[in-house]
């Protein structure tokens, strides 16, 4: 499905208008039946709190009732099994698992020094090749819109200017409270300065998988899972990533990917990952 | 849009909880509003699930195995790009770039590590719209140079015992003999020693869409050969696009892991 508006602000505003029907039952009625009102209103409460986990733990949610009920989805000559974490394709008598993970940097490039940006990039390419599977890292990339990047960031940078000048002209500054004032200026300014020398920032939106073939499905998912743990403990503890293991829609959504990249740059900031 | 539908609906029960007031009233109306407000995001996180048990129920199938609707792709007659068509009049053509770059950041100096980070992230923001970069990693398949390099090594052996009680043979034969073996066994070491060789392929996707087949494959084709400039130019490397069953061998997994029955077996 394409949206038109961020699924995360739709879950908010629903979220919100449970809470607010239950606010408006409660006071409306709290002088007429006051046990109806409460009832009312912690009813509408508890639907956007439910609301809330539905969307942030959705795909979670999904396996277990699949994992319970049994239910396998097939899609062409593919298979998600009950727990949702692989994909299963049949072929030449063999089954073929795939599994996938979702990675977020938690240091930007920009913000590491030339010799720590180089030396990344060579661990990175080290913790790869010990890994004895195959394995598909996958990055899409848009570039931001600067022009009101850029003016926000000049306005943030002069009101910590502001800040940082009032704080000097106390009778006694605080030397923290600068020091933090400075760095961030430092780190803004620092960010502009690319932005002239016509390095653009970056939206990255970054997973990886890999694949296991088995002579029965169990056997490649089985695999799949141990490839996929491997490779989580490498990306995460090697080379300072957060992952996490992606089910359900979200490794769906990965699949399509590998052939229907997101044209829009919204459709891909409105993805599930 | 049946989300938003959804949601206009709980606004609308929401406004008359707050117009109406009575305990009844409010009650069902709360009710009402969470309930489409939570159906509202059910839809958004398992639209393909609640489709796939709707349809099973429909057509009277058990619903212990759904089929979800997920897009299908072909290959366009050309064999260049991956068409996927979604609703009715809008299409999608995928077009895929092999970068070859031979030589890896473990080879090179300092200087063209930092060169080559300048340079990918100078190709990158060079290209306006939403492009994918694939890194895929495998195992070399060694089984066979290994096979062929054995069979010299022995060949060679097989000379030097030969030659070696042979009164008439020259030492300098004895000798280059001798090192023809000790070549063989040193590259049988390296390929036995890890990290054991990996093969790297840097692969580029752009999606563009378009009304009908011809016009997606156009948008497609001209953003393809921007990022082919972009790439060859910033890396200054060669950027080959993939073409037929190529093609495919990026999607599918058993074409990306070929494997026989007996490979794993013997495994």
């Amino acid at each position: 499905m394409k949206h038109m508006v961020n699924p995360l602000f739709i879950s908010y505003a629903a979220a919100g208008l449970c809470a607010l029907s239950g606010l408006f039952a409660f006071l409306g009625s709290k002088d007429i039946n006051f046990p109806l009102a409460v009832f009312a209103g912690l009813m509408s409460f508890l639907m956007a709190i439910l609301t809330l986990f539905i969307y942030n733990a959705g795909t979670h949610i999904l396996s277990i009732i699949t994992s319970i009920f049994k239910i396998r989805q097939t899609f062409r000559n593919y298979v998600i099994p009950p727990h949702q974490k692989t994909i299963v394709k049949r072929a030449n008598n063999l089954y073929y698992a795939t599994a996938y993970i979702g990675i977020n940097i938690i240091e930007a490039n920009v913000k590491k020094t030339i010799e720590e940006g180089v030396y990344y990039n060579v661990f990175f390419e080290r913790a790869i090749a010990s890994l004895k599977f195959p394995v598909k890292l996958s990055a899409m990339t848009f570039i931001k819109n600067i022009s009101k990047y850029r003016t926000n960031l000049q306005a943030k940078k002069a009101e910590y200017q502001l800040r940082l000048s009032k704080e000097r002209e106390k009778d006694e500054p605080d030397p923290i409270t600068m020091e933090r004032y400075e760095k961030t200026i430092a780190e803004m300014e620092s960010e502009l300065n690319l932005l002239t020398k016509g390095i653009k920032p970056i939206v990255l939106v970054m997973f990886a998988s890999t694949t296991a073939a088995g002579i029965s499905e169990e056997d490649a998912v089985k695999r799949v899972l141990e490839q996929q743990a491997e490779l989580k403990a490498v990306l995460t503890n090697t080379l300072n990533l957060e992952t996490q293991i992606l089910k359900a829609k979200d490794m769906i959504t990965c699949y399509v990917y590998d052939y229907n990249v997101p044209v829009e740059q919204t459709d891909l900031e409105y993805s599930v990952i | 849009m049946l989300p938003y539908i959804l949601l206009g609906i709980s606004v609308g029960f929401a406004l008359m909880v707050m117009l109406i007031h009575t305990p009844f009233t409010d009650l069902l109306f709360s009710f009402l509003a969470s309930g489409f407000a939570l159906l509202t995001v059910a839809l958004i996180k398992y639209d393909y699930f609640i489709d796939g048990i709707l349809n099973n129920l429909k057509s009277g199938m058990p619903l212990n195995e759904i089929e979800i609707k997920v897009p299908n792709y072909e290959i366009s007659s050309d064999g260049e790009f991956i068409i996927v068509k979604k609703g009715d009049n809008t299409y999608f053509a995928t077009g895929i770039l092999r970068v070859l770059i031979y030589k890896s950041s473990l080879e090179n100096s300092h200087e063209a590590n930092l060169l080559l980070n300048d340079n990918f992230e100078r190709a990158f923001s060079n290209i306006r719209k939403t492009i994918k970069m694939t890194f895929m990693l495998y195992l070399k398949d060694l089984s066979l140079y290994k096979n062929q390099i054995e069979r010299k090594r022995e060949k060679a052996v097989h000379l030097y015992e030969k030659i070696k009680n042979d009164k008439t043979a020259r030492v300098y034969e004895i000798e280059r003999y001798q090192r023809m073996i000790s070549m063989w066994d040193n590259q049988l070491k390296l390929l036995m020693k890890k990290p054991y060789p990996m093969s790297m392929q840097h692969i580029i996707s752009i999606t563009r869409e378009g009304t009908t087949i011809d016009s997606a494959i156009l948008n497609a084709r001209n953003a393809l050969n921007e990022a082919k400039l972009s790439f060859e130019n910033s890396l200054n490397c060669n950027v080959i696009p993939l073409k037929g069953e190529e093609l495919e061998r990026f999607i599918e997994p058993d074409m990306y892991l070929p494997l026989t029955s007996d490979d794993l077996r013997g495994e």
